[in-house]
């Protein structure tokens, strides 16, 4: 009887392990794999984007309704601090060259300047007044330069009660607005800039538009949209191919433009209310972030592309991707479950 | 020594979480394609969705209890369901990852299967849900499986953790 019972626990011992790992084992690869989650408990509303100071293992997350910018050990995604002194930060930029960190702050109509290395606010640079709305969403949208040592920060629009917005051109180096560029809309959302060919490309959501810049001239040149576009709000662009990837809402779609011709040439069903976008040169991938998940593209040509996962992300809807890391990140606000949180993915080939 | 680890075996066997075994002799045998489970948390979910979606006819929320060695049914909209084990067919599908929408004529549904983690992506134990959408609400596999993700998103946002499944 004794043998039969230890023999019994012997089977379970041995049962109960490896049948979890033969379903592993077969299972096919995913594109990314959880590593952690860090709760953030006390910190309520929505957040917005994410930028990484290498140097430091600094990573940067707004929370744009906690009115703080909350920093994050990169490479484990432990959380370190906040940073205060803002009111509604959006979009995120650390200059190297600098050690700064450039905060596009809504709340305030500023774009503002921090310290890498102890947080202190370096400098301040008035923009639009958004204010008289309460909207606290200019500016919003922003888009670091690294080559040309500019910022473009979109702000004016329907959070000023203005009839069209500005992208402001901020030099980082001065901190100084060194052009304007007058955009016919009151929505501007995500922007991405070709530095190879002097354009830049925004989305302008209200007018279900994507406008096309000329940089030598800071005039809007052209305008793209197609039929079923709506609520474009995300964008990221393939240099080496020339394609423009757009993402709308209701429903979620990403759209690949050809840059010479701004037609689409695909398109595709992806999570609604994107918000973050990231196209990745190294693994030919799209990551699109939204609120019902992340969705994973793979570019088979520059004119086809196809979905390689749907996976559940707690409702966040900002991504970055750090190659140097190997790792993605999502920040999701609190739900009815969680506390929110950061979301650490290891990036599997 | 081995009375000790026999001991060990035993309570491994029969009080692991998510396996209501709080004693062998108070408990009738169960078929033998069937396991003990405990998962209020899991069953309320699923009734609860399954409410609130008239377009689908059944709804089951398979899974592998913690250390336990079988996969089977933790959530249901038919009761008597729960602890079945689930089919070697559905353990087929798990291992390929992959949702389906199969059509039975017969019936007249798309029987769907679709893969189950908790909210932030983290795997519950092999989950998945299946459920039934009749032809009259889906013209083809495609819709009948639109369908199904809806559901299967709505029930994963409410999914902490795995072992939240099995909690009052």
């Amino acid at each position: 009887m004794k043998k039969m019972i230890a023999l019994t626990f012997l089977y379970a011992v041995t049962v109960f392990v490896p049948v979890h790992m033969m379903h592993a084992a077969s299972a096919p690869q995913t594109p990314v794999t959880l590593k952690s989650w860090t709760p953030l408990p006390g910190i309520e509303g929505d957040f917005d984007f994410l930028a990484v100071d290498l140097k430091r293992d600094h990573l940067f997350v707004a929370a744009e309704e906690h009115h703080t910018v909350e920093v994050f050990e990169a490479s484990t995604g432990k959380h370190l601090q906040s940073i205060t002194g803002v009111k509604t930060p959006h979009t995120l930029a650390y200059v190297p060259e600098k050690d700064e960190l450039i905060v596009a702050d809504g709340g305030d109509s500023s774009c503002l300047f921090f310290s890498a290395a102890d947080f202190h606010r370096v400098d301040r640079v008035q923009l639009i007044d958004g204010s008289v709305t309460g909207k606290t969403d200019s500016p919003d949208v922003g888009y670091f330069d690294a080559k040309k040592h500019l910022f473009f920060i979109g702000n004016g629009g329907k959070s000023a009660n203005l009839p069209y917005s500005e992208i402001a051109e901020i030099n980082v180096d001065t901190h100084a607005i060194v052009g304007r560029i007058r955009v016919e809309g009151i929505n501007l959302e995500a922007i991405a800039v070709d530095d190879a060919n002097d354009k830049l490309y925004v989305n302008i959501r209200d007018k279900k538009q994507i406008g096309v810049v000329d940089l030598k001239t800071s005039q809007v040149v052209d305008t793209w949209t197609t039929p079923d576009l709506n609520l474009n709000t995300s964008m990221a662009f393939d240099q080496a191919n020339h394609r423009l990837f757009v993402v709308g809402r209701k429903p979620g779609l990403l759209y690949a433009f050809d840059m010479n011709t701004g037609k689409v040439v695909d398109k595709q069903s992806c999570v609604n209310i994107a918000d973050g976008m990231i196209w990745d040169p190294q693994m030919k991938r799209i990551y699109v972030a939204g609120s019902q998940g992340l969705s994973i593209f793979r570019q088979e040509s520059k004119d086809r592309y196809s979905k390689v996962a749907d996976l559940p992300t707690n409702g966040g809807k900002t991504a970055l991707l750090i190659p140097e890391l190997n790792q993605l990140y999502v920040i999701h606000p609190k739900t009815t479950i969680d506390d929110a949180g950061l979301l650490v993915y290891r990036v599997n080939q | 020594m081995i009375n000790r680890i026999a001991a060990a075996g035993l309570t491994i066997l029969v009080s692991s979480a998510g396996l209501a075994a709080p004693s062998l002799t108070a408990q009738q045998p169960l078929p033998a394609n069937y396991i003990r489970v405990e998962a209020p948390m899991a069953q309320r979910l699923t009734v609860a969705t399954k409410q609130h979606h008239p377009e689908i006819v059944k709804l089951g929320l398979h899974a592998t209890p913690p250390s336990a060695t079988d996969n089977a049914i933790i959530g249901s909209d038919a009761p008597a369901k729960i602890g079945k084990k689930s089919s070697d067919k559905d353990m087929q599908k798990v291992a390929a990852a992959k949702e389906n929408a199969e059509r039975i004529e017969k019936d007249g549904i798309y029987d769907l299967f679709l893969p189950l983690t908790d909210a932030k992506g983290r795997d519950i134990g092999q989950g998945f849900v299946v459920m039934e959408v009749p032809f009259k609400n889906a013209s083809n596999p495609e819709q009948a499986l639109k369908i199904g993700e809806k559901i299967r998103d709505e029930i994963q946002r409410e999914i902490p953790s795995r072992d939240a499944l099995y909690q009052q």
